[in-house]
């Protein structure tokens, strides 16, 4: 079923993992150096850059290649030649990851690109015009589970969670046979299954080459059972305007459930992260939160907003300087030291930043300004 | 080095470290070395609580801004002048307190609060400045001046405290004297590109800022300093002289050669220096330059007009495919260590 040879993968990993050992001083630079070359990896995979670069031209080459086909067949029959495109793409994936593109930036757009073009001309040859949702969830899972499972891709194994649930969601939707409640519910139990199954198949001997994939898709699934059980999002599907409806009865009438839910499940995430020690589940835990204290400053408008920024920066300030003293030594597993190098030039990155946050200025404006009208032009101008 | 798996759990792998065991390819001791560090080696959260802390100081800096700005009627003009310009002073006090003082090479932190402190009292020098000219009009009609004066003192405090945040806030005040938007998001959205003394100044800028590249590592005076002044320079000079060609219409070719002249220079000195970044930026600002002159030369005269949009995708495709070629062929080239200078 995988696309690559499996040695080469298996290459792969040792030499993410020798590095990994390198990089905490496990192995001396030898030792590190003899590991990678008596595990050589034969796959193409360029500098981030580079990759990017790529991706762009691939992208490109795909439009490009849609418009000529356009052009010549005068798109007498969209559907067949979108597929017509879809297949061609295909075959071009095939052909690069043939010549050992493995997240080149090539091979991820063709990935991409064939999703698209496949729901949308699955789309146009079926001609569907109802349940848009339903349909385009599936024509999005179906080769999205087929591309993750051949091309050991993450981010098609993301997209292959979402279109499922989706599909999941609008189908529960359209059969309107259940309350709206039981349909967000539904999809909570449905988002905690695929986390339980994710981590089952993480375990299991087998997974060696989808490792990765399924750790990304079992973190996509905390953030869908917290946004299918947020008060915001399931109360939203009730047109419920917060100044008028009652907060309790919104959510039909489960609206308690629903808050116990947004303020519970990153606290819940977060402290699984400080048990686990693992440092993705404490930033979703951290993000998550954020989504939860915007969701109830959006319901409850108690204070305003500069107050809520003000106390909030505080509160954020007070608790890093009290986590930084504390975690001088280390604790329970933590530490705030550096144990790792970075291997790009940080410190660069953080004068871009900077400027880009804090450095926006204005292009000072052409011609004489007199009290807030621009000269010249006799009136002729907009801007008075 | 940065941590190439995303989490604990893919991070050193046990059964790998095994097998290559088995294999004899490592010995016991890297083995229990690996399973103890798996075992006891600390989480560092270092990253995420600066962040945090970034996150927390813009969140205070932004309330403050909101509250004077709808409190200006009852606090008054003159004490909220007083409240910025005491802050930015004790900022200023509290990092000339704990600085340990200038040298030509890179000087790091005191301490994880010493480059937000420097950070908050510059950001606040430039508020005074523009609270102290909207208000009070201390500079007149001397625009030039109000951008001028925290520039200098911009640079200075870069310099003197080696941070590359106020370094490039002093780069983006250069810049707004000249009259030029830099931000890198900005820099194509903001600016004017089809007016000429704008094209000029930011050409002249782009080459001041690289000779100042230059000159840091020339002279070996904050080394360190040259990515950022290459980084905001080559891109402002290149887009500039992208312009040129776009809009000096005259002499298009004359500017195109300009750009291939620079690319080709910043192209060698990417392969020298082993920069992935440059070498993608400088092949996608060629590549942008060439194709407009074929473009030009090709598609408007009017032997091509018929088949004007097939030759245009065609190029497209077969262009794009060459770009890929050469791409990959110059990342195996230099693959072996990637830099951003």
């Amino acid at each position: 079923m995988i696309a690559y040879h499996k040695t080469a993968l298996d290459n792969l990993v040792i030499k993410q993992q020798v590095m990994e050992a390198g990089a905490h001083l496990l192995f001396s630079s030898t030792k590190e150096k003899e590991l990678m070359q008596a595990y050589p990896i034969n796959l193409y995979t360029p500098n981030l850059f580079v990759k990017i670069g790529l991706g762009v031209l691939t992208l490109l080459i795909v439009l490009a290649f849609l418009g000529l086909a356009a052009l010549i067949t005068n798109v007498s029959n969209p559907g067949a030649l979108l597929l017509f495109c879809c297949g061609c793409t295909y075959a071009g994936l095939e052909v690069m990851v043939k010549n050992r593109h493995y997240n080149s930036g090539v091979d991820n757009m063709l990935m991409w690109s064939v999703l698209m073009l496949f729901c949308s001309s699955a789309m146009m040859i079926f001609s569907i015009n109802q349940h848009p949702e339903v349909f385009g969830s599936l024509f999005i899972f179906i080769p999205a589970l087929f591309i993750t499972l051949r091309f050991t891709d993450s981010i098609a194994g993301v997209i292959s969670v979402l279109s499922f649930l989706g599909c999941l969601f609008y189908g529960l939707f359209q059969v309107s046979v259940f309350q709206v409640n039981y349909i967000f519910i539904a999809c909570i139990v449905a988002s905690v299954f695929l986390y339980w199954l994710l981590v089952k198949l993480m375990n299991t001997q087998n997974s060696g080459y989808y490792k990765k994939v399924l750790y990304i898709a079992m973190i996509t699934t905390l953030f869908t059972a917290y946004f299918f059980g947020n008060f915001y999002v399931v109360s939203s599907f009730y047109g419920a305007n917060p100044a008028v409806v009652s907060r309790v009865a919104t959510a039909g009438g489960m609206g308690s459930f629903y808050w116990v839910l947004t303020m519970l499940l990153p606290l819940l995430y977060l402290i699984t992260g400080i048990q686990k020690k693992d440092i993705v589940f404490i930033r979703t835990g951290m993000i998550l939160l954020i989504a939860s204290a915007l969701t109830f400053r959006y319901f409850f408008d108690i204070i305003s907003v500069e107050i809520a920024l003000l106390l909030g920066g505080l509160l954020l300030v007070t608790a890093v300087y009290l986590i930084v003293k504390y975690l001088k030594q280390n604790r329970y597993g933590f530490t705030f030291k550096e144990v790792t190098t970075p291997t790009i030039d940080v410190p660069n990155l953080e004068g871009i930043a900077v400027g880009e946050v804090f450095g926006k200025s204005s292009q000072p404006q052409q011609g004489t300004l007199f009290g807030g009208g621009s000269f010249g032009g006799a009136g002729a101008g907009s801007d008075y | 080095m940065i941590s190439y798996t995303i989490n604990q759990q893919l991070m050193l792998q046990i059964p790998v470290f095994e097998q290559l065991y088995r294999d004899g390819a490592i010995d016991v001791q890297e083995l229990n070395r690996v399973k103890e560090h798996k075992k006891n080696a600390p989480v560092s959260v270092r990253s995420d609580l600066l962040f945090i802390l970034y996150l927390g100081i813009f969140c205070v800096v932004t309330a403050l801004g909101i509250l004077i700005y709808k409190n200006i009627e009852s606090i008054g003009h003159l004490a909220i002048t007083g409240l910025i310009a005491t802050t930015m002073a004790g900022c200023f006090w509290y990092c000339f307190n704990k600085a340990t003082g200038f040298s030509y090479q890179k000087v790091l932190p005191v301490n994880i609060w010493f480059d937000y402190v420097l950070l908050t009292g510059c950001l606040l020098l430039l508020i005074l400045v523009a609270y102290l000219q909207f208000q009070y009009n201390v500079f007149g009609n001397s625009y030039g001046l109000a951008t001028f004066l925290p520039m200098v003192i911009l640079f200075v405090a870069a310099y003197y405290f080696d941070h590359l945040g106020v370094l490039s806030l002093a780069i983006t005040n250069l810049a707004t004297w000249a009259g030029i938007v830099i931000t890198p998001s900005q820099l194509l959205l903001q600016n004017d590109f089809s007016s000429y003394p704008l094209i000029y100044s930011g050409i002249a800028l782009g080459v001041l800022l690289l000779v100042a590249a230059f000159l840091s590592v020339f002279k070996n005076i904050k080394a360190h300093f040259a990515f950022t002044y290459k980084n905001f320079g080559f891109h402002l000079l290149i887009i500039s002289l992208l312009a040129a060609e776009m809009v000096i219409d005259k002499w298009y070719l004359l500017w195109f050669l300009l750009v291939a002249a620079v690319c080709y220079f910043q192209f060698r000195q990417a392969i020298v220096r082993r920069s992935f970044y440059f070498l993608l930026m400088t092949t996608l600002y060629i590549y942008v330059g060439l194709s407009y002159v074929l473009f030009k030369v090709l598609l408007y005269s009017s032997a091509f007009q018929y088949a004007a949009f097939n030759l245009f995708f065609l190029y497209i495709i077969i262009s794009a495919v060459g770009l890929v070629m050469f791409l990959i062929r110059y990342n195996n080239l230099i693959k072996k260590y990637d830099s951003l200078s």
